[in-house]
């Protein structure tokens, strides 16, 4: 839960997977169903107007029709009825001058005068009368063809169509030549049923589709939660606990998908890494560190200069057999670790363990220096182990420093990471001559720390391979 | 074979897309010898055209056309043209004339107003198609028995022409 918490919110998989999933939802399916509800909605404000312009026609050749020759009562009583019908909306007859038809008696003195007799006889009944100012109504007159208004402002929706009736032949006669347009019918219909209808149908589709894409979103979210992140957060842990030296605890992910097969894989690689773990502490630091640098192993090594420290339990042999194999073990074992760990705190590496022998490696700076005060350390606790121990063991330690041979010495299935040479022989050799709580050093390393440490020198010893005594001394006091 | 291919989906999409651009009517040089639709001047005042002297002209096509008089229906083949001379002055004949009013037949054509497509003609001018309500307006009244004007004397669905042209 800790690396939860760590990582930022929008790093997050299921953040990150959801997010790519509504940016796909809202480029896709969003803008399809936009589109899908506009196009309905334009379809279905153009079905409106169709039926209007339809339904205009037939009005239009209604009225036509009832221009009957001095029966403008009839026609009064046409726009009338047609204003008390609700749905088809406002019908209006306007002369080419744009007041209201049927308004006056002025049309009807004009086609007695036309006529050259008082022919019609003047009517009472007329139509409120009004003036058409309307620049399209202008237009119409001018244009002598229909003009076609969708006007829809913010408070009122509706489409205004405008068809002038013609001045034909047949109308002349009472009504003169000198005009096209006898009049302009004005139809009139609302809109705002059929846009609130359309509006009504985009928050309702807007609604549908936020609720579906939180459903989804949500679904998708717990679906992660689930079957990814809690999982992916289980093998970090177990991975973590790993880095921490943890080998024993495993993946139970069980499931048979890529998460279940990578849980899988992880706990082969922790048995793997256990295994090689293990085997870590029967190889030198060196050892390890050269399989870490070292792409491919082989035999082989070179010649480098450097530090061997051989201890060695005095007496061992007599001691082992007079105790228990189990006491002999445990009483090595804790004299082994003792000096290792010393060993280590120089920077020593243990090379290996033979029998009751420790052998040690320093290289690089101070080596012999390091390997003196590591061996006079070794010392000092041996002492304290033994003044506080019913066990009084002690050893003794050889320091030679010189050229050895650092490499792999084996054969090709089988190999050790060590060094040898006459400069490692001659180190054990010192061991062996160093009685209990004794550190002799050859003269090599003594050269290496003369000015920091007060020895004794004894006589020389012959060695196998060199012509001359070496020389040797015994560890005093380190200044 | 692919650049050949490649031009042929490009050259039927280029046809199957590209619009028919409609060719602009124009005036046939000769339809002076075309027969007359009355030998009479029409010089009665018309709304539209006003007092005017009128010679009407038609072709072949129109000239074709059947009456059907069980139905009273005269009916325009396609292609049917009507010209219509108009002069100020009657001593303009046939020199001077103010402007051809010209009604084309091209039923099949979904632009066209009842069956017709209406053109006017100023000298020396192009044919201007008037889509308007302006003509078709005043010739829908062509197929009505009316009281006034030429009062449709046979009742006759006159295919919009005040003027009976037929065999």
């Amino acid at each position: 839960m800790e690396k939860d918490i760590k990582i930022k919110f929008f790093q997050r998989i299921s953040v990150r997977v959801t997010l790519l999933i509504l940016i796909i939802l809202s480029i896709g399916i969003g803008t399809t169903i936009a589109y899908y509800v506009e196009s309905q909605n334009s379809t279905i404000i153009e079905s409106r107007e169709s039926a209007v312009n339809e339904e205009s026609n037939v009005v239009y050749y209604a009225i036509k029709n009832n221009m009957l020759a001095g029966e403008a009562p009839i026609a009064v009583e046409l726009f009338r009825e047609f204003a008390r019908i609700e749905d088809i909306g406002e019908i209006m007859l306007f002369r080419s001058n744009g007041i209201t038809a049927f308004s006056d008696n002025s049309t009807l003195k004009v086609v007695n005068k036309n006529l050259g007799e008082e022919k019609f006889t003047t009517k009472k009944i007329f139509i409120d009368k009004k003036k058409n100012t309307d620049d399209n109504f202008k237009k119409c007159v001018k244009n002598v063809d229909d003009v076609f208004v969708k006007d829809v402002s913010a408070s009122d929706k509706r489409i205004i169509i405008y068809k002038p009736l013609i001045n034909q032949p047949k109308c002349s006669t009472c009504h003169g030549l000198d005009h096209v347009v006898r009049g302009v019918i004005k139809i009139s219909s609302s809109l705002n049923e059929v846009y609130e209808k359309t509006n009504f149908n985009m928050i309702l589709s807007a609604a549908i589709y936020s609720v579906a894409v939180f459903i989804l979103s949500l679904a998708i979210v717990i679906f992660l939660r689930i079957f990814v992140i809690s999982r992916i957060f289980s093998i970090g842990t177990v991975v973590d606990g790993v880095g921490t030296g943890d080998f024993k605890t495993k993946i139970g992910d069980t499931k048979s998908d890529e998460l279940g097969r990578l849980a899988d894989q992880i706990n082969d690689m922790i048995d793997g890494l256990n295994e090689r773990f293990k085997l870590s502490k029967f190889v030198s630091k060196s050892t390890l560190e050269h399989v870490k640098t070292e792409e491919n192993i082989s035999l082989g090594g070179e010649k480098k200069e450097m530090t061997v420290l051989f201890s060695d339990i005095r007496g061992f042999t007599s001691f082992s057999e007079s105790k228990e194999p189990d006491k002999v073990m445990e009483i090595l074992n804790d004299v082994m670790n003792l000096q290792s760990d010393i060993v280590q705190e120089f920077g020593g590496d243990i090379d290996k363990f033979v029998g009751d022998e420790l052998m040690a490696v320093f290289h690089g700076e101070d080596m012999a220096l390091r390997a003196a005060r590591a061996a006079q350390k070794i010392m000092e606790k041996m002492k304290d182990r033994a003044s506080n121990s019913e066990d009084s063991i002690y050893v003794g330690i050889g320091i030679n420093t010189g050229e050895m041979i650092s490499g792999n010495m084996g054969s090709g299935d089988r190999m050790d990471h060590t060094v040898i040479g006459d400069a490692v022989n001659l180190g054990s050799r010192l061991c062996s001559a160093a009685g209990k709580n004794v550190i002799v050093l050859s003269e090599y390393t003594y050269n290496y720390i003369a000015d920091s440490v007060e020895v004794k020198e004894h006589d020389p010893i012959k060695v196998k391979g060199k012509e001359k005594p070496i020389r040797i001394y015994t560890l005093r006091k380190i200044l | 074979m692919k650049k050949i291919a490649l031009t042929l989906i490009v050259l039927v999409f280029f046809g199957c897309t590209t619009k028919k651009e409609e060719e602009p009517f124009k005036v046939p040089d000769n339809y002076r010898s075309w027969d007359k639709a009355t030998k009479k001047v029409l010089d009665y005042p018309v709304p539209g055209h006003g007092a005017s002297f009128r010679i009407v002209y038609a072709n072949d096509i129109a000239f074709s056309a059947r009456l059907d008089r069980k139905n009273k229906r005269l009916s325009m083949p396609d292609g049917s043209i009507v010209i219509k001379e108009t002069y100020a002055e009657r001593e303009d004949i046939p020199k001077k004339f103010k402007n051809l009013t010209i009604m084309v037949k091209d039923k099949k054509n979904k632009k066209s107003l009842n069956g017709w497509f209406y053109y006017m003609q100023a000298p020396d001018m192009k044919p201007m198609r008037i889509d308007g309500r302006m003509c078709m307006g005043c010739h829908e009244a062509a197929n009505e028995e009316h009281p006034y004007f030429d009062k449709n004397p046979e009742g006759l669905f006159r295919d919009y022409l005040f003027i009976k042209i037929a065999k």
